[in-house]
């Protein structure tokens, strides 16, 4: 589909519009004027066709043959537009003729300009003959020169008469077409539109000037939208971190244990998984310490929940900080019992880390709560340890290491004990 | 006046005789004469006259009764049906006997003496007869219409008999028509 500027729809309107008419009118009035012509050509032979009939059937019917040839040859010297006078008599033997132009009768029997008429007896109504008569058509031949002549001019005076229309719209529309081109490169951000206010008071005029307060109006509200996108912008930002902030101690509280702040069950659980997957591709040993202190619903019971926090806290500080890799992890897995995962570390290892932590329990004297003294509090350990293969489950070494604390409980608690291989 | 001489003149009068009737009545013309004479009462105000037959009166002297005769064969030949259902009588009469010319609608004259024309043609226009005559000199005589033998043949009519006789012609006659002027000297 051609895209066209209005402009040029509009030129294109008016000329095919103003030639549509022009030849329309042109058309009409030609045809009139041709048939008026031909009518009134008709009209003419025809009277000179009926005047002469009577005098002929007078002379034919009285035999007057000289006089009849006379009288035709006065006719066609009278009617000098004549070309043509053919006489036949009853039996269509041609009694007279006058063609000094050697007109070919078969040619123009179909022509306005040929007339015929039976000669008709008007005492007897016989049938005496018949007259035909040609006429000359220059006379028409001239008409039809002079009209193409005069359309010529109209379509000459009327091209030059469109040629100043187009020209006049094309004046017209130059400021629009300014006004176009600008707006639609006009960028409110480069603030690229040139054009001043305009002089002109017509239509043309009104919209270029509101087009420019606009485009001013435009230019002021980006800008106001860009500080406002600013600061938007920061203030995204800023709730972004805020959110991301709240999500890290989200996802802390998630994984801490409130009371102890070491890592709660639930990230243990995936911790394990992760370091378990790791050990089995580089092929490294992991090592689970459970261990639960002693006797621990007796401190509940002799100096309250409150007391029992705070021993489960000391002991949960004193452990932590007894693991010196990075890599050791240690979890509250239930009330007074504790997970530690120790990676790339065999059981001699793990036995002495285990060590190392009941001695920094068992050197505790004592622990506070509100200015009451409690007693000192022991220690059990279950220890396991495996080189994780293709379908072994890290639940079978934590069910060994819990195996292990179970024995060190029953065999009197205080003490470390190592799971036998499986 | 010797036989021989006698005999010559009588020859020369013969043959002179002979010639004059030859070159007097042009068969041509009188062919004319005989497709006017029935239609010329058509064109005329005669033609009111009619009932059912047209009626034609032929005067001459004896001596051009052969021709008179000629002439009504040549009548007979170009209306042997009559023209428009009217069937054409023709009355052949001598000079002498006016009254059998009186019930007719036209009159032929053929040639004869000043004396013989000039009664006819008071007796015919007295009965508003239409008066044809071969010699258009007869025009000068009063005889409605003639000939006019030039370098055409057209009817030659004198107007001013048609007010002696109150007969009217059809324009369209007059068109095709010469004229006869009188001459006054």
């Amino acid at each position: 589909m051609f895209k066209l500027s209005i402009e040029l729809k509009m030129v294109i309107g008016v000329v095919i519009f103003t030639f549509f008419i022009v030849g329309i009118e042109r058309y009409q009035l030609s045809k009139s004027m041709m048939t008026q012509f031909i009518e009134s050509k008709k009209a003419k032979n025809r009277l000179l066709i009926d005047t002469i009939t009577p005098i002929i059937s007078l002379n034919l019917s009285l035999g007057l043959k000289e006089a009849n040839h006379e009288y035709l040859n006065q006719i066609a010297k009278q009617n000098s537009d004549l070309s043509l006078i053919h006489l036949l008599n009853s039996n269509q033997k041609l009694i007279y003729a006058y063609n000094p132009l050697k007109i070919d009768l078969k040619f123009e029997e179909n022509s306005f300009t040929f007339i015929q008429k039976d000669i008709i007896d008007t005492i007897t109504n016989e049938t005496l003959g018949t007259i035909s008569l040609n006429f000359l058509d220059d006379d028409y031949q001239s008409m039809i020169n002079k009209n193409r002549a005069l359309t010529l001019q109209i379509f000459v005076i009327t091209l030059f008469l469109l040629s100043i229309f187009v020209l006049l719209i094309k004046r017209e529309f130059r400021d629009l077409k300014k006004l176009s081109n600008n707006v639609t490169i006009y960028d409110p951000k480069k603030n690229n539109f040139t054009l001043e206010r305009s002089e002109r008071v017509d239509e043309v005029g009104i919209i270029h000037n509101a087009i420019i307060s606009m485009v001013s109006r435009i230019h002021s509200h980006a800008e106001l939208l860009d500080d406002l996108n600013q600061s938007l912008e920061e203030k995204v930002q800023e709730r972004t971190k805020e959110l991301e902030n709240a999500n890290i101690k989200l996802e802390l509280l998630s994984s801490i244990d409130q009371l102890t702040q070491l890592s709660n069950r639930r990230h243990f659980q995936k911790y394990i998984e992760e370091r378990w997957e790791l050990a089995k591709r580089k092929n490294v040993e992991i090592a689970i310490i459970m261990t639960d202190i002693d006797h621990f619903k007796q401190i509940n019971d002799t100096y309250g929940h409150v007391a029992g926090d705070i021993v489960l806290k000391e002991i949960a500080k004193t452990m932590k900080n007894t693991l010196k890799r990075t890599t050791d992890f240690i979890a509250r897995y239930g009330g007074e019992e504790f997970i530690i995962v120790l990676y790339d570390t065999d059981m001699n290892q793990a036995h002495e880390t285990s060590l190392s932590i009941q001695k920094a329990i068992n050197s505790i004297k004592n622990f506070e709560s509100d200015g009451t003294l409690i007693r000192p509090v022991t220690m059990s350990f279950g220890i396991s340890s495996s080189f994780p293969h293709q379908n072994e489950k890290y639940e079978n070494l934590i069910k060994e290491a819990d195996a292990a604390l179970y024995q060190a409980k029953e065999q009197g608690r205080d003490r470390i004990i190592v799971a036998k291989a499986a | 006046m010797s036989f021989c001489t006698r005999l010559f003149l009588t020859a020369t009068l013969l043959f002179s005789t002979s010639f004059v009737h030859a070159s007097l009545y042009d068969d041509d013309v009188l062919d004319i004469f005989s497709k006017i004479l029935p239609r010329i009462i058509l064109m005329s105000s005669q033609k009111s006259k009619i009932q059912d037959d047209i009626h034609v009166c032929i005067l001459h002297d004896d001596v051009d009764s052969d021709v008179v005769l000629r002439f009504i064969d040549k009548i007979d030949n170009n209306y042997p049906q009559g023209i428009k259902n009217h069937p054409i009588d023709i009355v052949n009469s001598d000079y002498t006997d006016l009254n059998l010319c009186q019930d007719t609608q036209l009159t032929f004259l053929f040639n004869s003496s000043a004396e013989n024309i000039d009664k006819s043609i008071v007796f015919l226009n007295e009965h508003s007869i239409l008066t044809l005559a071969y010699d258009q000199k007869l025009l000068r005589n009063g005889v409605n219409v003639s000939l006019f033998l030039g370098r055409k043949v057209v009817p030659y009519i004198n107007m001013k008999s048609f007010e002696n006789n109150g007969i009217r012609l059809d324009n369209i006659l007059l068109r095709v028509s010469k004229i006869y002027v009188e001459d006054v000297h």
